[in-house]
């Protein structure tokens, strides 16, 4: 005999609701009707199938996924061309800021949006990307020349385009931080050279003018 | 009536059921690794064997088929005899069952670590072990059967409904999703390419869910709620409504899981409103099973294992309510590749399944052991004790997913991405990740405690292996219906007309989605530039395929703004027809790779970038809790099987020139070198014949044939 054997035990209103016959192991089942509330919710959803399929495809209210792609990127451009006009950069005449608060703006922004992770720490360079504090350029060293590589990227050498990821604002910033502070600042472990002797980049001094592509990396 | 003796066998469920704990405990450890590793990436331990990658198929597969199957094999089997009157069918079937799915756990286990491995989510495992699950499940599926023709219960109810209905669909979920050509013993290709193999794998995915976590335990709980509150069933209509409803709708669900994918969106379509259509379905399992309790309320407050069956009942209206609510497209716009579906599924794991499986075992062991439970008062702090941690585990997640998903979305004021740096979104969540691994340990703690009670419950009980019972013949009623029966009255005294209309009740909705997306050409536009991987790519795919990478990034860019800012161009169907299997990943811990391979677009990191980044993520990402995969540039890339790779993929339908087998190896090398020596260039020596050398090239393949069409239309803009 099982210890665990327990006689069941109905409550009186139950009883009348027992189905005849139904007893399973001693599972009795009761014909109480499916709640009215949880069937209603069934039509309802059935309903609702019918009013999507409807409202997408057969009477083609709503947008599919490609319609509402484009309409959300046309919406921002919008919004960006409107900005674009009081912004004022012209990316041909880029000027660098020389405010304490914009280098720092820029120092923290080289730190903190994975320039270091090719250019180094401070800028020296490592197995991937050159070192920012020679005189060796690969792309030239004029604000308008290094602003296109921020901007743009240099597919070809793994440099990624930031004009996603930083504002042009932002953009100028970091290239102030490197030509203001990075260049001659001599850090430790520098990478060897690479690209053309350029020199320095100097606010006072026009920096000589080049026309040579990238060509001149090893 | 002349009553005939017979005897149940508890020895096989008493198997099943000691399966089922050690399992459980097993899995849910595996579960509280990957889950620390994500915290803390040390705890990848620096080994191959042991990354997130590995071991998160390896925490799946062990809580859905090691852990919950035998739970379900535990309780068909105790309350199948009972219910039939009868013993299994087959004690060398059942026995043949039990050994068989142990074999196939332990093998599991095995090519999980070693990085064997289909990479289908819960449906990892190679073809030899397929077929393996195939023959044991078919045993499974006889020996159940068998035991219903021989019955001395006029009539089956509704407990075994939903055992037949799992059998027969996960039947053809698991044969239809393995379908695969063979490369060698141990690897080999799906036959379907890119968007149809993503679609039949999410019908499965989907419905693994719904076929062998879901149906089996509503029919569990017809019968162990009913037993354990000693209450009738509240209604046998609602059975029957919700029962053919349940198995109808919820095959036609699976595309939810691809909703804004590159996925024909009448599909999408379907899969959304099917979801909303199940709601009322599931809720009526809930309902019948917490109106069950309707006069038992004052029992539950006392007794640990109805309690375990409230709460699974509840965890599981809740988790049947969120699914479809997931399915809608805004939501799942902000949900989807975030944990709000990791939060999801453990209140359905730990909820449903755990909480009824405790409560299953705990009334069940003392029965087969003719005792007393060892400590009630064990069993109630086990209780409480789960249910924090499941507190602890998912609430923490749903946080972390709200806010990451919002990071990810957020423009700033310029029209940029507010956190561009995906990594931001990471370190961001970190905090939640480690609360999360609390309420883990809360859980396996439980776990534990139940262990040691049922342990010393079964030592101070005697097991009755052979339980005798009695119960009168069969009486032969007429085949046709007869005067006053209704029709379903009729199909629960015909076992076999049962069965073969809950197969057609299941057929239905895959064979509507499947057909067409792969026989319909027009459903997935081609691309002329896409072309098929080299060998050296294809080598290398193998390899992101071997270590899980699809367990953390993604290969799907959506058609949002938020997407194609970070990302770059979103997916198109046309663009994995050659992938064998799929890569769409189901979750981003780290950032999507559809465009890897686009050179100046967002997501390129060259060769040395890439070396540096897999011998130590942090180097070049600091924060990055993404493991080391030091092996790359150690192993050498195992090239044996080239030549019979390009022949079954060609067998498949991509376009490699016949004899092109015989180039191929030239071919690779000559690839392998070119990257060598721009690693060379950086610095960096490493031969051609690395691993790390496959993987670069098969990341810089990533998107990059729809990149040209992309400059070009770039520049006539």
């Amino acid at each position: 005999m099982n210890t665990n054997e327990d006689k069941m035990e109905y409550i009186e209103e139950f009883d009348h609701n027992l189905i005849e016959g139904h007893e399973y192991d001693g599972i009795k089942e009761l014909d109480n009707p499916p709640p009215f509330w949880l069937l209603s919710l069934f039509y309802l959803s059935v309903i609702f199938a019918v009013a999507y399929g409807a409202y997408y495809f057969w009477l083609g209210m709503g947008d599919l996924q490609v319609a509402e792609y484009e309409k959300a990127v046309a919406e921002a451009q919008m919004n960006m061309k409107n900005k674009q006009g009081k912004s004022g950069f012209d990316e041909n005449n880029i000027v660098l800021f020389t405010d304490e608060a914009d280098i720092n703006a820029g120092a923290q922004l080289f730190a903190t949006k994975t320039c270091t992770t090719c250019h180094g720490m401070h800028g020296e360079g490592n197995a991937i990307g050159p070192n920012l504090s020679d005189e060796y350029w690969i792309h030239g060293n004029t604000p308008n020349e290094l602003f296109q590589v921020v901007k743009n990227g240099v597919p070809s050498k793994g440099m990624t385009p930031f004009k996603g990821q930083l504002s042009e604002k932002q953009m100028v910033q970091v290239l102030s931080y490197v030509l203001l502070k990075i260049q001659k600042s001599n850090p430790e472990n520098a990478k060897a050279p690479q690209g053309e002797k350029l020199g320095f980049y100097s606010p006072d001094a026009e920096t000589v003018e080049t026309t040579t592509d990238s060509t001149g990396t090893e | 009536m002349e009553q005939e003796k017979f005897y149940y066998d508890n020895k096989i469920v008493k198997l099943f059921a000691l399966a089922t704990i050690l399992w459980g405990i097993v899995g849910m450890l595996v579960g509280l690794t990957i889950a620390s590793q994500l915290a803390w990436p040390i705890m990848n331990f620096d080994w191959q064997y042991t990354t997130f990658g590995r071991l998160r198929p390896l925490h799946t597969n062990a809580i859905i088929f090691a852990f919950v199957g035998n739970a379900i094999f535990t309780g068909v089997y105790y309350s199948m005899q009972r219910l039939l009157k009868t013993r299994m069918y087959s004690d060398l079937l059942s026995k043949i069952h039990f050994w068989g799915w142990q074999l196939i756990i332990v093998l599991a286990a095995v090519s999980f670590v070693y990085g064997i491995t289909v990479s289908k989510e819960y449906a990892e495992l190679e073809w030899p072990i397929d077929i393996m699950i195939a023959i044991v499940w078919v045993v499974f599926g006889i020996n159940m059967i068998g035991t219903m023709i021989k019955r001395r219960e006029q009539h089956i109810y509704v407990a075994i409904w939903f055992y037949v209905a799992s059998f027969v669909a996960v039947a053809i979920l698991h044969i239809g999703n393995s379908i695969a050509i063979p490369v060698s013993l141990l690897k080999s290709y799906p036959v379907y390419a890119g968007v149809q193999d993503a679609l039949v794998q999410w019908w499965y995915g989907h419905n693994a869910v719904a076929f062998f976590l879901t149906t089996p335990f509503l029919g569990l709980m017809y019968y162990f709620m009913p037993k354990a509150a000693n209450r009738p069933v509240y209604s046998y209509r609602l059975s029957i409504l919700h029962f053919w409803a349940l198995i109808f709708i919820y095959m036609w669900a699976g595309p939810h899981h691809l909703l804004y994918q590159a996925l024909p969106e009448w599909a999408q379509a379907l899969g959304t409103t099917f979801s909303i259509m199940l709601i009322a379905p599931s809720w009526g399992g809930m309902i019948n099973g917490l109106l069950t309790l309707r006069g038992a309320w004052d029992k539950v407050r006392e007794s640990a294992i109805l309690k375990f069956m409230v709460v699974a009942v509840t965890s599981y209206g809740m988790a049947t309510f969120e699914g479809p609510m997931l399915s809608l497209k805004n939501i799942n716009a902000l949900s989807h590749f975030t944990d709000w579906t990791i939060a999801h599924v453990h209140i359905g794991g730990m909820g449903w399944n755990g909480f009824l499986t405790f409560g299953m075992l705990y009334w069940l062991i003392p029965r087969i052991y003719n005792t007393k439970l060892h400590s009630e008062k064990s069993a109630n702090a086990h209780f409480w004790i789960a249910t924090l941690g499941m507190l602890l585990y998912s609430v923490p997640l749903y946080w972390a997913a709200f806010t990451q998903t919002l990071m990810w979305k957020e423009f700033t004021a310029d029209g940029l991405l507010a956190y561009p740096n995906f990594l931001e979104t990471v370190t961001q969540i970190l905090p939640m990740y480690m609360t999360r691994v609390i309420g883990g340990t809360l859980y396996f703690t439980g776990a534990v405690m139940m262990a040691i009670n049922l342990k010393k419950t079964m030592s101070k009980g005697h097991i009755i292996e052979n339980e005798e019972a009695h119960a009168p013949a069969l009486e032969k009623l007429q085949s046709a219906r007869m005067a006053g029966e209704t029709g379903h009255r009729w199909l629960e005294r015909k076992p076999v007309q049962f069965t073969i209309w809950t197969l057609i009740a299941v057929f239905i909705g895959g064979a509507v989605e499947i057909i067409p997306v792969i026989a319909v050409k027009s459903n997935i536009p081609t691309i002329e530039s896409v072309k098929p991987y080299s060998p050296l790519e294809l080598e290398g795919r193998d390899i992101y395929v071997r270590e899980g990478c699809y367990t953390c990034h993604s290969q799907m860019v959506r058609p949002f703004r938020s997407e194609t800012e970070r990302y770059g161009e979103y997916s198109k169907e046309g663009e994995f027809v050659y992938d064998h299997p799929f890569q769409w990943g189901s979750k981003r811990t780290g950032p999507d790779l559809a465009r890897a391979g686009v050179k100046g677009g967002k997501m390129y990191k060259n060769a040395a970038w890439h070396y540096n980044h897999f011998m130590n993520p942090q180097s070049m990402s600091p924060g990055s809790i993404m493991p080391k995969y030091k092996w790359f540039a150690k192993q050498t890339l195992d090239i044996s099987h080239l030549k019979r790779k390009i022949e079954v993929m060609r067998m498949l339908g991509v376009p490699y020139p016949e004899g092109y087998e015989n180039q191929a190896k030239d071919d690779l090398i000559k690839q392998a070198n070119e990257i060598s020596a721009e690693l060379k260039a950086s610095g960096i020596d490493l031969a051609a014949d690395k691993e790390m050398i496959a993987v670069i090239a098969y990341l810089h393949k990533l998107g990059r044939d729809i990149s040209e069409s992309e400059v070009t239309q770039n520049t006539n803009k």
